[in-house]
């Protein structure tokens, strides 16, 4: 190769973050989690409007569905992957996850029959609409689990990559700006 | 002593069609406090908002309706404009797939996150990146952050830069040296200054 360059370079952004003034991180995402709950009562609002979106793209492929299909599927299932994530239950997101994991995993096999899709988006109903005991909820999951493991699938989304390491979650300490 | 973060003075350019995560973004980074952010929704769009302002910050989705935002990142790496080319680059994942990772991980993005972005999260890696001095990486087929973020040795074992070592040190030219010299070479002594 012709060469590799290794330029330091100025931290703006740290700089700009280091100014005088500012919020602690308790505050700042104390006050972010207030904001994002005035979303709360239109986003719960958008949940059923977006599973009838993914309803009606299965419903769209009749019995089988396509490799094209199941990728569209995984690309606009991400608008209820964000709602149920931040507003839903931890049932309904633990449904909405399986139901990527499902869509990945069949597009990964080769698998064509939408009654697996289907089920699961039954149950984002039924959990995003019911009341449910704990016991119900699990019950819930591990059947939709049982699918999985009847053709094979397994969750695939790895762990936060390793490039960006996930930081500790403590304050920023006085004095780290050289 | 918890130290604070001033947000104020900071703009963001936040590229992401979906409307649902950008008025939660929206609404986190007001929590945080920044001055200025403005919301698009194609890579096309923010390549003429980067040419036309100045931001200090790039938050994208891993999609975009008209690209990848491995796309918009490599743009972005390559400009003259050095404000464009080192801009810290935030990129949201939905469904992660690994490759989509590693692809963005070598069009130069800075930080990946998994959707839905929470405040902690997003407040703890803009913390992380504002206090890290990562070296920018120029080779012929990479711009971007330094990949290396565990000392584990060059990839494969095969040095590619002057600063790479070999794995092979060789013989001990001189004996080891004792704990005492050790000590001593950190030993504080006193200097008579003339």
């Amino acid at each position: 190769m012709s060469g590799c360059k290794i330029i330091r370079v100025k931290n703006i952004l740290g700089e700009l973050l280091s100014m005088p003034g500012g919020v602690s991180r308790e505050e700042a995402v104390q006050e972010a989690q207030t904001l994002i709950e005035e979303l709360r009562e239109e986003c719960e609002k958008a949940v059923p409007v977006e599973i009838t979106r993914l309803e009606q793209l299965v419903a769209s492929a009749g019995g089988q569905i396509s490799d094209a299909q199941l990728g569209e599927i995984l690309d606009q299932v991400d608008p209820l992957l964000t709602l149920s994530g931040t507003f839903g239950s931890e049932t309904l997101d633990a449904v909405v996850k399986k139901f990527c994991d499902l869509a990945f995993g069949m597009k990964d096999k080769g698998i064509s029959t939408t009654a697996p899709l289907k089920v699961h988006l039954s149950a984002m109903r039924l959990v995003f609409k019911a009341d449910l005991s704990d016991d119900d909820a699990v019950a819930i999951l591990a059947e939709l689990s049982r699918i999985h493991d009847h053709y094979g699938i397994h969750a695939h989304v790895p762990e936060p990559p390793e490039f960006a390491p996930a930081p500790a979650p403590v304050a920023v300490r006085s004095g780290y700006k050289k | 002593m918890v130290e604070r973060l001033n947000f104020t003075q900071i703009e963001a350019l936040v590229v992401d069609a979906d409307q649902y995560s950008t008025q939660i973004l929206g609404q986190i980074l007001r929590g945080f406090g920044l001055s200025r952010q403005i919301v698009i929704e194609s890579a096309e769009e923010a390549k003429r908002r980067l040419a036309s302002a100045h931001f200090d910050l790039l938050i994208c989705d891993a999609i975009l309706p008209d690209a990848h935002a491995s796309d918009l990142i490599k743009w972005m790496r390559r400009q003259p404009a050095l404000n464009i080319k080192y801009m810290p680059i935030v990129v949201l994942t939905g469904y992660t797939q690994f490759s989509n990772v590693v692809t963005l991980r070598d069009s130069g993005a800075n930080i990946v996150v998994r959707k839905p972005v929470s405040p902690n999260v997003l407040f703890d890696h803009i913390a992380w990146s504002a206090r890290t001095e990562r070296p920018f990486i120029e080779t012929d087929n990479f711009i971007g952050p330094d990949r290396r973020f565990k000392n584990t040795g060059p990839p494969d074992g095969a040095g590619r830069r002057k600063t790479d070592m070999t794995a092979d040190i060789g013989v001990a030219l001189e004996p080891n040296m004792s704990q005492d010299e050790i000590d001593n070479l950190l030993k504080p002594t006193k200097v008579e200054i003339e």
